[in-house]
């Protein structure tokens, strides 16, 4: 690796481990590499597929509870400091957010849970908002009563995330019903709620009753 | 090859059979699936429409009878369920929010008023969460009544329900107020839901007579101080709890003070030719924690001892009068003592209380006068973060009304500080 690549820049640094922007010495580009400890299971399974709104995953590396994982570097802005200037439109809200539906529905498929939407996790890349940093992610297992730690953000974290019963999909859905409000007022849902239907979205995406919620990112992605 | 088993197909190099990724061209070299979501198309062919418009209307009676207005019924608990969720609805203990309480058992002596609670807890199923006060919002209506014999000799009076912060676990606390006479009864709690659904609890409260032992100055020897005590400890070896105990005592004047350590015994002072009962000793109250030791009508005249009362165990003073101590009543231990109608005059210190418990039976301190005390109440650690109660007091002339020192809520607007 060392030999192949050369650091570009310290991007995130945790005590489950860092994500750096290196690039390729040959022919000039750009990688994130992530080094963590824990469970790679969600970036195995992405080796095996591609979707728009994904970063492609290149290679995941393991020994031990240590890995590296090597992945496509998404240029563009990122959706929190976007927030920061301006919000969005509700056309730009639907837009944006199908798109990430259409993210989840790939890690959904697959039998995995984000577990970390948030503005900070998006990149706008051209027309396209790719859903990015699968570190809290996991692969759904329903049979398990409860095995879910506090990895989400506070705020956007789901209320069950915090050990009150199974996470599952239904808990990404609850942090994009409060993307889409942050996008629209700049606030959670609980101090504003969005206005008109675009807030009923945000209302049945963040039911306190997970069984409430949308069934599944399809049914989301027909009510936007 | 040996383990450089695949070429990368962009570059041509050799790589392990294991990379999904060309360190030489950095390029991805795994075969990959372009996934997207399925678009949600609905066609219905013609010879299905008929089939369509009978499922439709199997829906629509499905729907009917999902959302026709239901009753629930039960004792001690309900499982509800809406649009919304699934909820356990509990007539619940007073330390556990999930335990339904379907029957309250009370044994009551039978002159003697009391109170307890019922409990209306409302839990989400699916998280446990305390779902309260987003469930009530669907209520359109809640109404606790007794159903009880018509010739009940002291028929059950209950408080509209509301919340009570000694209760923050419940939803809403209904006061349930009987007598010793009262006939058993039974609780109904009725919510009628904006939907039109009814929910009935029922909760039965059981009374068990308490038998009352009776001992008055005119046949028992308790003339004096030794009599006293020597009577006492008799009953507390020969009278067991609950059964309750009440000392009619002479118009003496006691040179000495008693202890009470076996059990709980009511004393009742009395009156006669100017005369009045009276203790010059501290009356010491450590029996167990079974019961409450009731004095009324005492007068407590400061003389050898510390305080007029020194209570490690539950205590209640009414009409009593406490002058001339370093302390008239101090609750101490993990008790909980409480006077009512009682005057406190000249004493360092008219009641103070400072017990490490958690539990107060009673919390009003109503219509006591406090004259002349260097402090009239001193609040260093009462046994409850309920507000006390000091309606209709009169402070008159203390050093300091109320020393305040642990900041527990009080009520004093209805006091009168001259």
């Amino acid at each position: 690796m060392q030999e192949t690549f050369v650091p570009v820049r310290l991007l995130k640094q945790s005590t489950r481990g860092s994500v750096r922007l290196i690039r390729h010495k040959a022919t000039g580009k750009q990688v994130i590499c992530r080094q963590f400890t824990g469970n790679p299971e969600v970036y195995e399974k992405l080796l095996d597929y591609t979707c728009p709104n994904l970063p492609m995953v290149y290679e995941v590396a393991s020994r031990g509870t240590e890995n590296l994982v090597l992945e496509e570097y998404i240029e563009g802005d990122n959706l929190g400091s976007l927030l920061q200037e301006a919000l969005f439109s509700p056309e730009e809200t639907r837009k944006i957010v199908s798109q990430l539906c259409k993210a989840l529905w790939v890690l959904h498929t697959i039998g995995a849970v984000h577990r970390d939407v948030k503005p900070e996790n998006v990149v706008l890349r051209g027309s396209e908002a790719v859903l990015i940093d699968f570190d809290a992610a996991r692969l759904h297992k329903p049979e398990h009563d409860n095995d879910t730690q506090i990895l989400g953000t506070t705020g956007f974290a789901a209320p069950e995330q915090y050990g009150l019963s199974q996470s599952d999909i239904r808990t990404d859905i609850y942090s994009l019903g409060i993307l889409i409000n942050v996008m629209l007022t700049g606030r959670h849902p609980s101090r504003k709620l969005a206005e008109g239907r675009l807030g009923r979205v945000v209302e049945r995406c963040t039911h306190v009753n997970p069984q409430r919620r949308y069934k599944n990112v399809l049914r989301l992605m027909e009510a936007l | 090859m040996g383990n450089m088993e695949k070429l990368c197909p962009h570059c041509g190099k050799q790589l392990p059979a294991q990379a999904h990724f060309c360190l030489f061209c950095a390029q991805s070299v795994q075969p990959r699936q372009t996934v997207c979501p399925p678009r949600i198309l609905v066609r219905i062919a013609p010879v299905k429409i008929v089939l369509a418009v009978i499922l439709v209307a199997m829906a629509a009676l499905g729907t009917f009878l999902a959302i026709r207005p239901k009753n629930y019924d039960s004792y001690g608990q309900v499982i509800y369920t809406d649009e919304d969720g699934t909820y356990q609805l509990v007539l619940a203990t007073a330390n556990d929010r999930f335990t339904p309480l379907p029957e309250i058992q009370a044994e009551a002596e039978r002159d003697q008023t009391y109170r307890l609670f019922s409990r209306l807890c409302i839990n989400h199923m699916e998280t446990g969460a305390n779902a309260g006060q987003i469930f009530l919002q669907k209520a359109d209506r809640v109404r606790v009544e007794f159903l009880q014999p018509e010739d009940s000799p002291s028929p059950m009076v209950c408080s509209a329900p509301a919340p009570a912060d000694f209760a923050p676990e419940a939803a809403l606390v209904s006061g349930l107020d009987f007598t010793g006479r009262s006939s058993s009864a039974q609780l109904l709690w009725t919510l009628e839901m904006k939907n039109g659904d009814t929910i009935r609890l029922r909760q039965d409260l059981v009374i068990t007579p308490i038998r009352t032992w009776e001992f008055s100055y005119t046949d028992y020897p308790m003339d004096t101080v030794e009599e006293l005590q020597a009577l006492i400890d008799r009953i507390g070896r020969e009278i067991a709890v609950p059964d309750v105990v009440n000392l009619y005592l002479p118009p003496v004047v006691y040179e000495g003070g008693i202890t009470l350590e076996n059990r709980p015994i009511n004393l009742y002072g009395s009156q006669e030719a100017g005369m009045q009962t009276t203790f010059t000793d501290t009356v010491q109250v450590t029996c167990p924690d079974s019961g409450i030791t009731n004095v009324n009508g005492i007068n407590f005249l400061g003389g050898d001892g510390e305080a007029g009362v020194l209570a490690s165990a539950r205590f209640r003073a009414e009409a009593c009068r406490f002058s001339g101590w370093k302390t008239g009543v101090l609750g101490h231990g993990e008790a909980w003592v409480n006077v009512n109608a009682c005057e406190f005059a000249n004493n360092q210190v008219g009641i103070h209380l400072n017990s490490a418990g958690t539990g107060a039976a009673y919390t009003q301190f109503q219509d006591n006068i406090f004259t002349e005390n260097e402090t009239g109440v001193l609040l260093e650690n009462p046994p409850t973060e309920v507000a006390l109660d000091f309606g209709g007091c009169v402070f008159r002339g203390n050093g300091t009304d109320i020393d305040n020192r642990s900041n527990q809520p009080i009520k004093i607007s209805q006091a009168v500080m001259e």
